[in-house]
């Protein structure tokens, strides 16, 4: 086992998508001597619909990248919502689509010009926990990524995989990275959760499918579609919907996603459901006319490719003695739009906040003995800045009804389109403007649809 | 998968079954995380999603290596990956098609070629039995590789079968090596049922699951191993039970049970024996599955027999406590301080992968093994990763077997005085080879708990 005098800090951060960088940034821009560690190598792709809604938009700020993100982003001025018979509303918004290959990269370096130092390809797979069970860092094992991390072959092309050696390969080597405090920020694969013993859920709570086209030409289906994110509900791709998201250079990020994916099982596990994503992306792209255009007349780049989702802050225990959890781990994905990306940077600010608070506390010192108390303290107050957020993610739990009943988005965008109101509503409540509490009631979301 | 078939697999049932299993993976990668070859060779193509981009290559007509059949080889078939595919993805099933292909259309060498022979026809063969006694005369003789093999000889307990006849009967296998090697597991199997006064009956002429075979890519020899088993077992089955007919098929070697199960998709095309298959994968239990049926039974006579101590003193952290069922628990302890009961090892647990993921049974064998008062564990971590044994894969992929041994026992961590426990013959020969902690079948330490008089 390698053991290296770097292999200790004050934070380990496990994870460097959003939330995780969000975290390391937060933190050694105040001093701490953080350690964040991920699987891959940086950049890397990471499936994902790309849309960069308010709540991102504010902590891209906080962090400082905003403005170097809005130079690479693909801006939008709108999101249009496309009913079942082809009506459609657009609700304006603080709105932009980057490629999480670019955005995650972004937020690496960012987190390293703040003090953050980087560690890859290392994975984790075990707490490290002194006697009376405290996490006190984490062994990691070296996780290079050889062919399959490279093929990007278009769809339905050849996949560019070429099988490698014959001979057994050497094992991965270990290292244990002591921390006074670690930070899961793992995505949603639950296997470090499990590893910590903090998985309270295995299943997600949706899956997503996306890929990546380009247009051959301008076509009248695909007119003003650089402009706005397009999300279209139907029965076909119910419980969900689909969408079109611009990117930078003239490619789209066309996609499906399912909510409520799976059903839980007796032993806490879960089956999906009978549906196959593929087919309900085919269903996408016949009866979208865009979606249609982009698929017949454009050209992939890229895989269509899936991934799990972890919603509404559900499914894990998001701290412990020495470990607090971020991102979407901790669910911090929207369950109605399946937006993650702002919520995990949000979460992962939390995590840091709570941290720093302790620290200046005194309890979460390098130098601190780790009693109890300071423990107990960290946690709740994080779990506490955690339950804040909840009712947000409530009232997308509640959205979902139009996931599960496409029908109710043609008497949404009908009246719409009538009412500047409902309009003004919808905005208010994409730019979080709107306080959930009011929105939350039955009445609240009864006037959505009546008033 | 956007999958467009070769030409050569258009049409036929492999190349549909293959191209329905194809298009239902999205490459999310979570199947990576939890692969026992990735995790210790960080590969992709050692991965399920490699892969399934490698057979998706062959089943589009793509030129097929050497290399392609050596990542196909070194998958353990644990089934991990479908515990944590989040889209059904049946990987099973896949890698049996791509590899039967790729066997198809790739050569091996001669050496390679015998030593897969020896081993499907070797192991199944009358004559293993024999080889078995000799090879346990010679045990020390033989070089270490071998001895691991070659378990030390069974007492003559290991083949007092009970005489007892009951109306309650089951069906048992014995298996092909497991007479053999390890004897006590079968008449182990055979006592803790007649304590629950089930009769266990071994249909002559059923011999191997067909799991050997199939493996090895022998398709048709594995077919005919479980037509085989179908017409020994088909009479106990087709009787009524009043006649003196079976409730059910019971497998103490989770993997013959979960082949055993899959007889009726294995012989789903099979206008004969399809129906019959179906019957058998129904009436098909993991010894396990029976035991909450079992427990009242086992409970009344462990408690008369000086049951094991409930709770042993100082247990560890994180080690569950049992469970106390009812009161009974506390007569059995109580009976048990009575009777001052011989010191009585603990238990760790190997789940193996044919039982948590083939047969996606979790938590039976460890939670009533609890409640009739054995303390059991789990490895403190990575209890769903496979032991590298793998049915003949420990023989043909000696490295990465070994290196995943190891990786299980540090894992297990027994301590002095604790018996790792498991549910599969090939895990418990396996660990065995590589610790001085005795390794047994769980249902032997039942049966040793039962016989303490």
């Amino acid at each position: 086992m390698r053991q290296a005098a770097d292999d200790r800090c004050e934070v380990l951060v496990v994870g460097a998508g959003p939330a995780g960088s969000a975290c390391a940034q937060w933190l050694a821009r105040h001093g701490v001597d953080v350690l964040l560690a991920d699987q891959h190598d940086f950049p890397r792709d990471k499936t994902c619909g790309d849309g960069l809604i308010p709540d991102a938009h504010a902590a891209l700020r906080r962090l400082g990248v905003h403005e170097e993100v809005m130079d690479l982003a693909q801006r939008v001025t709108d999101v249009r919502c496309v009913a079942p018979s082809g009506r459609h509303v657009d609700v304006p918004g603080m709105l932009a689509v980057l490629p999480r290959r670019e955005l995650d990269h972004l937020l690496v370096r960012a987190a390293q010009r703040a003090g953050a130092r980087l560690l890859t390809p290392w994975r984790f797979e075990a707490a490290l926990r002194s006697a009376d069970g405290r996490v006190e860092g984490a062994r990691l094992r070296a996780f290079g990524t050889t062919a399959g991390a490279a093929p990007a072959a278009d769809e339905g092309g050849d996949t560019g995989v070429t099988p490698g050696t014959d001979q057994a390969p050497a094992p991965r080597p270990q290292r244990e990275v002591r921390a006074r405090h670690v930070v899961l920020a793992t995505g949603a694969a639950p296997q470090a959760l499990i590893a910590a013993g903090l998985c309270q859920r295995r299943a997600p709570s949706a899956m997503g499918l996306r890929g990546y086209i380009r247009p051959a030409r301008p076509e009248p289906a695909l007119q003003g579609l650089h402009g706005r994110l397009e999300v279209f509900w139907h029965r076909r791709l119910k419980p969900g919907y689909g969408w079109i998201f611009p990117c930078p250079g003239g490619v789209y990020n066309i996609g499906v996603g399912i909510i409520d994916s799976h059903r839980a099982r007796p032993d806490g596990r879960a089956a999906m459901r009978a549906l196959n994503l593929r087919e309900v992306f085919d269903d996408f792209a016949r009866l979208h006319a865009p979606a249609r255009a982009l698929v017949e007349g454009g050209t992939w780049v890229g895989r269509l490719e899936g991934a799990p989702l972890r919603s509404s802050l559900q499914g894990a225990r998001c701290a412990a003695p020495g470990i607090l959890v971020s991102g979407e781990a901790a669910g911090s994905t929207y369950s109605f739009t399946g937006e993650g990306i702002g919520k995990a940077m949000e979460t992962g600010l939390l995590a840091a906040e709570a941290l720093l608070d302790a620290r200046a506390r005194g309890g979460a010192k390098d130098t601190g003995d780790g009693t109890g108390d300071d423990d107990h303290a960290l946690q709740s107050d994080y779990l506490a800045r955690l339950a804040r957020l909840k009712p947000k993610f409530d009232l997308y739990e509640r959205g979902n009804t139009v996931n599960h009943h496409p029908w109710l988005t043609e008497l949404l965008v009908r009246r719409a389109a009538a009412s500047p109101g409902v309009r003004r509503r919808m905005a208010d409540l994409l730019e979080e403007r709107a306080t959930p509490a009011q929105l939350i009631t039955l009445r609240g979301v009864f006037k959505l649809f009546t008033t | 998968m956007q999958t467009t078939l070769a030409p050569e697999f258009q049409g036929t049932a492999e190349g549909a079954e293959a191209e329905a299993i194809l298009r239902k993976c999205v490459h999310c990668g979570f199947c990576t995380a939890t692969c026992p070859t990735y995790q210790l060779l960080g590969d992709e193509l050692d991965g399920p999603r490699g892969r399934i981009y490698l057979m998706k290559q062959v089943l589009e007509g793509a030129p097929v290596t050497r290399k392609t059949q050596a990542h196909l080889d070194r998958c353990l078939t644990c089934r991990n990956c479908e515990s944590t595919c989040p889209s059904g993805v049946q990987y099973g099933h896949l890698v049996d098609i791509g590899r039967r292909i790729v066997e198809r259309k790739v050569e091996r060498p001669a050496g390679e070629r015998a030593v897969r022979w020896l081993l499907k026809e070797g192991l199944t063969s009358p004559l293993f039995a024999p080889a078995m006694k000799l090879g346990q005369a010679v045990r020390p003789l033989l070089p270490a590789t071998l001895q691991n093999k070659v378990p030390a000889p069974a007492g003559t307990r290991a083949h007092a079968w009970p005489r007892r006849e009951h109306a309650r009967k089951v069906l048992m296998l014995a298996g092909c090596v497991q007479p053999a090697m390890l004897p006590n597991i079968n008449a182990a199997t055979a006592r803790v049922l007649d304590a629950a006064s089930i009769q266990a009956v071994v249909a002559a002429g059923a011999g191997c699951c067909g799991a050997l075979r199939t493996h090895l890519n022998d398709t048709e020899g594995g077919l005919a191993d479980m037509r085989r088993n179908i017409d020994a077992w088909w009479p106990h089955v087709e009787r009524e039970a009043a006649a003196g007919g079976v409730e059910a098929i019971v497998m103490n070697a989770s993997g013959c049970g979960v082949t055993v199960k899959e007889y009726s998709h294995a012989l789903a095309h099979d206008p004969a024996y399809a129906a019959k298959a179906r019957r058998i994968s129904e009436l098909t239990r993991d010894l396990s599955e029976l035991l909450p049926e079992l427990l009242p039974a086992l409970r009344e006579r462990l408690g008369a027999a000086g049951a094991p101590e409930a709770v042993a003193a100082g247990d560890s952290p994180g080690t569950a406590r049992p469970v106390a069922p009812g009161g009974a628990a506390a007569s059995a302890s109580a009976s048990a301080s009575a009777t001052a009961p011989a010191p009585r090892s603990r238990l760790v647990f190997h789940p193996p992968c044919t039982l948590q993921h083939g047969q996606q049974l979790r938590g039976g064998v460890e939670s009533h093994l609890r409640e009739l008062g054995f303390d059991v564990r789990l490895a403190t971590s990575e209890s769903h990763l496979c032991c590298g044994s793998a049915g003949t894969y420990s023989v043909l992929q000696p490295e990465l077997a070994t290196q995943l041994r190891d990786r299980k026992l540090g894992a297990l961590a027994p301590a002095t005085g604790e018996t790792v426990i498991s549910a599969n013959i090939g895990c418990i020969q396996h660990l065995q080879s590589g610790t001085a902690a005795p390794v047994k079948h769980w249902v032997e330490v039942l049966d040793e708990a039962l016989d303490r008089p």
